[in-house]
């Protein structure tokens, strides 16, 4: 039997190459003449888990200053020596015609673009494109490609910054990490919160039954707050071990602003979004799967099983559970769209290897 | 029949009726999806190329954009839900090797992704595109240009 399936399990993977995707692939822009912080980061991103573990190619394209169209901005006090830092009015900040290199990007059948440009200052920036100068660590590349794919800021804004950027709407600090809540004064404990607040964590599925959102007695919202720690780079193949738990953590961005607002994340460890030199933690490591996952990204076969977000049930939002049914518990299923079903629903490769399963053992057999 | 001829007529079956199925498969066709700073989107530039593509990326994670195919009748053909950062997030960094950042500017300057499709008969029938604010719920119909296989 084993070599039968030995020899199944062959030919089903040579009829699959056929339909088999290309590779999502990161195009890196550089003026640098040996493009050595581009080969840093490929190797940075190469050894970093959850990226080591999926199928990415990196191409690198060495261009001549004039033809990248980047340029590095600073603003000087008028009248002063430009350059001279003491008269500087803003940090800089890189500025490319992104539409540009996303066009040359398309045209080399890559998936998405990213800059490095030779210059002095400190700095990058993320949003359609992921940016940074050649003066700063690749690891801030990465940080700028957590932007890329919808990760906000962990760190503490600056007062002014604060004051622009920290609405209450939630149009700028809602993102996969991070979410608004202004908690209550006091919760009538765990399930009180869960109740009020599950529905707005965008990563609740991530969050075990046993992990409380609320602390002092389920008296006061939030898992915790951030503590000091860094979470560690990460160059294994699976998540990072002790860690905190995933859950639901008071963080610290719009602690300056006038109106201050209350932003949570789901990692207890700084992550990369405080601090470049810092790991991504179990908790972005899980949302940077799901969202490699939903793009269609292929993992490499060292790369850990795919999780069943069903082993979580969630509230229906805005719905307070019944007597007989727990906020999170198996009895009460979220609401399903039939035309937003998750990826794993409808994956043909899973589909198809449950149907082998059963062609091999016989309609019997059960799948994972 | 041997095993392995059994096997192989199995498993083209699946393969076949799986393309079938889920109609997501094809040549590629890439356009660059544009939202503007007023947030008008459009979807320009296809470029058409050999290469089989099935498209995994239907439902992405965190989707703020739905893209919907329309034919003549504005009937749906096909859709994708997915995610753009429409913000672009300047930052200063600290020369020191802290790691640390020291300012944040966002701006809404508008955003461009290129989104890819798979080009097969029942596309060759593309005649309009929706795309749908996900948070707004706004929507906007256009023509659009279809590559011919």
């Amino acid at each position: 039997m084993a070599c039968r399936i030995k020899k199944f399990a062959i030919l089903f993977f040579m009829t699959f190459s056929f339909m088999v995707n290309a590779k999502y692939t990161i195009a890196i822009y550089t003026d640098q003449k040996d493009n050595k912080n581009a080969n840093e980061y490929v190797e940075l991103m190469q050894k970093t888990f959850p990226f080591n573990v999926y199928e990415i190619d990196y191409k690198i394209i060495g261009l001549e200053p004039k033809d990248l169209p980047c340029r590095v901005e600073t603003d000087y006090k008028p009248g002063t020596a430009p350059s001279d830092p003491k008269t500087k009015v803003s940090e800089s900040s890189v500025k490319c015609d992104q539409v540009a290199l996303i066009k040359k990007t398309q045209e080399m059948h890559a998936d998405q673009a990213m800059v490095i440009k030779t210059d002095t200052e400190f700095a990058g920036s993320g949003g359609d494109i992921a940016m940074i100068t050649t003066a700063t660590p690749v690891s801030a590349l990465l940080h700028e490609f957590l932007h890329v794919l919808g990760f906000c800021d962990d760190y503490e804004y600056k007062a002014k910054d604060a004051d622009i950027f920290c609405k209450d709407d939630g149009s700028v600090q809602n993102g996969v990490n991070a979410v608004i809540i202004t908690p209550k004064d006091n919760y009538k404990g765990d399930s009180d919160a869960r109740r009020l607040h599950w529905s707005a964590i965008t990563w609740n599925k991530l969050i075990e039954n046993r992990t409380p959102i609320t602390n002092s007695n389920g008296s006061k919202l939030g898992t915790g707050d951030i503590n000091k720690d860094l979470a560690p780079a990460n160059n294994t193949n699976s998540f990072t071990i002790l860690d905190d738990p995933i859950g639901l953590y008071k963080g610290k961005v719009c602690n300056n602003a006038s109106k201050p607002i209350v932003v949570w994340h789901p990692g207890g460890k700084v992550s990369i979004m405080d601090n470049h030199t810092a790991g991504l933690g179990v908790a972005y490591e899980k949302l940077v799967m799901k969202i490699l996952d939903s793009k269609g990204v292929k993992r490499k076969s060292n790369a850990p099983e795919k999780e069943d977000d069903d082993e979580v049930i969630l509230v229906q939002p805005n719905k307070p559970a019944g007597k007989n049914q727990s906020y999170y518990g198996e009895s009460n299923p979220p609401a399903s769209d039939s035309s937003t079903k998750t990826y794993d629903q409808r994956n043909p490769f899973k589909v198809l290897g449950d149907l082998l399963k059963d062609a091999i053992y016989g309609n019997g057999s059960q799948s994972k | 029949m041997t095993f392995l001829m059994k096997s192989y007529v199995i498993i083209f079956l699946l393969n076949f009726s799986a393309h079938a199925a889920t109609s997501a498969c094809g040549k590629t066709v890439s356009y660059l999806f544009k939202i503007d700073p007023k947030g008008n989107s459009t979807l320009v530039d296809p470029l058409s190329t050999k290469d089989e593509f099935c498209d995994e990326g239907r439902n992405e994670y965190n989707a703020n954009y739905r893209i919907e195919i329309l034919d003549k009748n504005k009937k749906m053909i096909y859709h994708k839900n997915i995610f753009m950062n429409t913000t672009t997030i300047s930052e200063g960094i600290s020369p020191k090797k802290d790691g640390t950042f020291k300012s944040t500017k966002i701006e809404f300057l508008g955003a461009t992704r290129i989104v890819k499709f798979p080009n097969n008969e029942q596309m060759t029938s593309a005649r309009f595109y929706k795309v749908r604010n996900l948070k707004t719920k706004e929507e906007q119909i256009s023509e659009i240009i279809w590559p011919v296989e």
